[in-house]
């Protein structure tokens, strides 16, 4: 070791004019990986809610309709994988930025990463409780970049009919037979009786967007076992027929969609 | 004013050094030779090199004086800077820390708390062998070898230092320590 080794760093440090890091730009680095942080755990919880709204589609009245590996089936076919692949890259990313923090390396993987779930849990059931998240889709939807594109998408996702899921706009009825329009433009005759199971949300008339629970038994032939509303009516909007009719002659705000036609 | 300091904490010092880097050649001081040493046993560097990376370190330091948070040792804090820019240097080698330079006593040193004995015992005409097996352990149990039974970090530091979490570094002491002993049976090490 060289001798005066102090001296020789002193004169270095005075000679090249170095001064300390402020305090502030230093803060600003932790802050900002913090800042990471929040922002990829609330998007982890906004694709979590899209998630359980996709998933919750299926409801427990649908598991009646086909046998239990059919669900299941049905379920993986359909399984909105743009958000979970989303959600999982959030979730990885999230868990290596908190451990870019000042002590974030002091905390086990497994901790940091079951704390990271917990809260965009929280945050996912949340949103989807306070149907954030439909609100949401719903706005992007509308105002999104490609509304059209993204609606036909999301139809085409519930489109198996070899599996016994049909999905379509309703173009004609009668008291047996349902016409309907599938995302690909294609005509389906759905035959229904007084055994299938129709949403209460559902209502048959024209230009409705229904999703048909059954079996495919022809050519663009489908025969119904359960019928339910492509999306949830929106929030404040009658669940049933009578709701509909009581709110129509109270406020005269929701129009029976017959009034249309 | 050099025994004035003498009496002055890391943190006081720290806290000096801000606004008159007179006060940091006292840290310099208390730390100069603990680093080179710790460098030369995780590196394979020549003196030179060392001296190099010893000055960066404390460059270094003092540049980052405002980042030093107080809940950390100075002392822990200012080996992690030592570590990484022993390993920025490696990798400007393009090499990899195979063969950590450590004395004799230093190799022994490792090797009984390989296996964990507390009684004296003297190796003679086995010693090549014992430096061999320290010589062939993987990086990351030589490191916390090194850290723990030679530079005497608790188990807190050494997390710090190499910023791993707790579990690991016990994982690391406990694989390294098992290591040790499977390589002193199957060379048939003799302690007397």
């Amino acid at each position: 070791m060289k001798k005066d080794f102090s001296k020789l760093i002193i004169a270095k440090i005075k000679k090249d004019k170095i001064k300390p890091t402020k305090k502030w730009k230093i803060n600003l680095i932790n802050n900002i990986y913090w800042l990471i942080l929040s922002v990829i755990v609330l998007l982890s919880g906004a694709f979590l809610s899209f998630i359980i709204l996709d998933a919750t589609f299926f409801g427990p009245e649908v598991f009646g309709f086909f046998k239990f590996r059919d669900f299941f089936r049905i379920l993986i076919r359909t399984a909105p994988y743009l958000w979970i692949f989303s959600f999982a890259i959030c979730i990885v990313s999230g868990i290596l930025i908190f451990q870019k923090t000042k002590t974030g390396y002091r905390y086990n993987l497994l901790f940091v990463a079951s704390i990271i779930l917990l809260i965009v849990s929280i945050l996912g059931v949340t949103a989807h409780f306070s149907r954030m998240n439909e609100q949401f889709e719903n706005e992007f939807f509308k105002k999104g970049p490609n509304p059209v594109m993204m609606q036909l998408n999301k139809e085409r996702r519930l489109f198996i009919p070899e599996e016994g899921v049909l999905v379509g706009e309703i173009v004609e009825l009668n008291e047996s037979e349902i016409f309907i329009k599938d995302p690909m433009q294609e005509n389906w005759t759905v035959d229904y009786s007084r055994e299938t199971k129709i949403d209460q949300n559902v209502q048959l008339v024209k230009h409705e967007k229904i999703v048909v629970f059954g079996e495919k038994n022809a050519d663009n032939h489908f025969f119904a076992v359960g019928i339910k509303r492509l999306r949830r009516p929106e929030k404040g909007a009658p669940r049933n027929k009578e709701e509909m009719l009581k709110q129509r002659n109270d406020t005269n705000r929701f129009p029976l969609k017959e009034e249309y036609n | 004013m050099q025994e004035a300091l003498k009496d002055k904490t890391d943190d006081q010092l720290v806290e000096l050094s801000k606004s008159e880097p007179d006060f940091f050649g006292e840290l310099v001081v208390r730390y100069e030779k603990k680093l080179f040493s710790f460098v030369r046993r995780i590196s394979y560097f020549s003196q030179e090199d060392i001296e190099d990376i010893v000055q960066d370190t404390f460059i270094k330091v003092y540049k980052n004086l405002n980042a030093f948070d107080k809940s950390f040792e100075f002392s822990t804090w200012i080996y992690r800077i030592a570590r990484n820019t022993t390993f920025d240097a490696i990798r400007r080698k393009h090499t990899r820390p195979q063969s950590a330079r450590l004395e004799e006593d230093e190799f022994l040193k490792i090797f009984r708390s390989g296996i964990d004995l507390e009684k004296e015992f003297t190796i003679t005409e086995d010693i090549e062998k014992v430096k061999k097996i320290i010589e062939n352990m993987p990086f990351k149990y030589k490191e916390v070898f090194i850290l723990k039974f030679i530079e005497e970090k608790s188990y807190e530091e050494i997390m710090d230092i190499i910023k791993k979490p707790k579990g690991t570094i016990a994982t690391l002491i406990s694989r390294g320590r098992s290591l040790i002993r499977d390589e002193m049976q199957e060379q048939k090490i003799i302690l007397k």
